[in-house]
């Protein structure tokens, strides 16, 4: 299963360490009200960068036959697109660590803002929910319209985004929305990135499932 | 004889065609040639054996085993080589070897290698780069080095010049000296079974006209040439196909020993090639009885 991951990478390093170093220069220019986003865009735009190429490489080579022909059942298939979007992630966070490091030794004027643990939390928030929706349509319809998918996706996400923050504002005016807010604010930070995280969990679970029962119907 | 593949009743329609309940079984030391025209349900077969297509009934046993319940088991003794390479093109023999070998459990490093130098592929060459018999031959060091029992060919040799036909046919037949490995090899270049193949499978339209020994076929079928004179109802019953001219006759016939008693020596009776037999069998304004 790791084999395939490995595969996933070596088809998109080039691209991958290309779009490290845009976002690296791309985040560096945010506000500074914005520098808390800059773990979220890196892992999603890795990831985003990741899924496409590997998946345009699928299509392009009509992988599913070889992979169908290994030996490998299909949900270690499914389980290991899974996996790639914490591999993604963590290649985009080591790559802006190094970088933030060696400015800040060699002296460059440039600012990397450094990245705090939060931040990757949220990140994998992001990331999670991004392809919790995306993978099961790319397991049931196929790799070929995984590009426009996406895109569908992350407008859907900025556009969801915005709709959930409108949705609080009004939901704060009720008293049983307050009671949860206040009970998840006096929780301490580790409890809630502990929250967070059984979140992504839980919803990378239940679309991992949902891949796995798409792909198993699948024909090639 | 213990069978290494064994298919029954086994049955798949899509729209416009189906696989209707064939049967065959190859035994385990020899190359089987699985013939038909284009469109016959070869690669369906194949395609259903690899569990790439879902099977609508019937079985399929490989190595004695149910291939769906035993798929990941079975695949690991398996060796595939399809008529289109499936690599991916953008990476290199030796990248695409370290994504594939940590899958088998049984893989011998030593041996690809060997494979790599006797068959001269260049180990950092991008799989994109390589031609179509390069492709081929990598297809099969793949197969070949990770003690697979059973190679599964789709029309392997299909569009290879002659000299990499007959070098990869002689890779066939040198891998079959091992009496543990057997060959399926779908294709319809008959020639290239006249060489290799022990047992013949014809499919058409989806079903399984005959499976039997290469031998069987050359030593009692018979290609007949003779004036169309001698030609009535009651002969044409021995008949599997006949193709008429304005000089005579030629035509198949199952059993060469009968018709040489029946019409004696009013015609020339031949050893049939593959493509006679295929040819009779499946193109229909020749085809009389079976």
């Amino acid at each position: 299963m790791f084999s395939l991951i490995l595969k996933d990478i070596l088809i998109s390093k080039k691209i991958l360490l290309l779009t490290a170093a845009f976002l690296i220069v791309w985040v560096s220019t945010f506000p500074e009200e914005a520098r808390n986003f800059a773990a979220v865009v890196i892992m999603a735009g890795m990831t985003y960068m990741g899924m496409i190429i590997a998946s345009s490489a699928d299509e392009t080579n009509k992988a599913d036959i070889l992979l169908n022909s290994l030996p490998l059942r299909r949900h270690e298939i499914v389980l290991a697109k899974y996996l790639s979007i914490f591999v993604y992630s963590a290649i985009g966070i080591a790559i802006y660590l190094l970088v933030a490091a060696a400015t800040k030794v060699l002296g460059f004027p440039i600012y990397v803002y450094p990245i705090n643990f939060k931040a990757v939390i949220y990140g994998i928030l992001a990331v999670s929910f991004l392809n919790a929706i995306y993978l099961p349509l790319m397991f049931k319809f196929g790799h070929g319209f995984s590009g426009i998918m996406y895109i569908i996706l992350i407008f859907g996400f900025s556009y969801g985004i915005s709709y959930v923050i409108r949705l609080f504002e009004k939901l704060v005016n009720y008293d049983w929305f307050q009671n949860i807010v206040s009970f998840i604010m006096n929780q301490s930070d580790t409890v809630k990135m502990l929250f967070i995280t059984a979140l992504a969990l839980i919803i990378l679970t239940v679309s991992c499932l949902l891949s796995v029962k798409f792909y198993k119907n699948r024909e090639f | 004889m213990e069978s290494i593949l064994e298919v029954r009743n086994l049955r798949k329609s899509f729209k416009g065609f189906t696989l209707k309940d064939i049967n065959f079984s190859l035994p385990r030391g020899f190359i089987m040639g699985f013939i038909g025209p284009n469109g016959a349900g070869k690669s369906t077969t194949i395609k259903l054996i690899m569990n790439l297509l879902k099977r609508d009934g019937g079985e399929i046993k490989v190595f004695g085993l149910d291939n769906i319940k035993h798929e990941k088991e079975i695949k690991e003794k398996i060796g595939f080589v399809y008529e289109e390479s499936y690599f991916y093109g953008d990476l290199t023999i030796s990248e695409m070897k370290r994504v594939i070998a940590p899958l088998y459990k049984n893989w011998d490093e030593e041996a690809f290698i060997k494979y790599l130098k006797e068959f001269d592929l260049p180990a950092k060459r991008k799989i994109k780069s390589l031609s179509r018999g390069m492709k081929i031959k990598f297809a099969l060091a793949i197969a070949l080095s990770h003690g697979a029992e059973l190679l599964i060919m789709d029309e392997p040799t299909s569009g290879l010049d002659p000299l990499i036909r007959s070098e990869l046919l002689d890779i066939f037949s040198s891998l079959i000296q091992d009496e543990n490995k057997s060959i399926f090899f779908s294709t319809h270049i008959t020639s290239d079974l006249d060489k290799v193949a022990d047992y013949i499978t014809l499919i058409n339209k989806g079903e399984i006209i005959f499976s039997t020994t290469k031998d069987e076929i050359i030593e009692n079928y018979g290609i007949v040439k003779g004036s169309k004179d001698i030609l009535d109802e009651n002969i044409k019953k021995y008949f599997v196909g006949i193709k008429e001219n304005k000089f005579g006759f030629e035509g198949l016939v199952k059993d060469k020993n009968q018709i040489k008693k029946l019409l004696k020596d009013t015609v020339i009776v031949e050893k049939p090639t593959l493509e006679d037999v295929m040819l009779y069998f499946t193109k229909e304004e020749y085809r009389c009885s079976v």
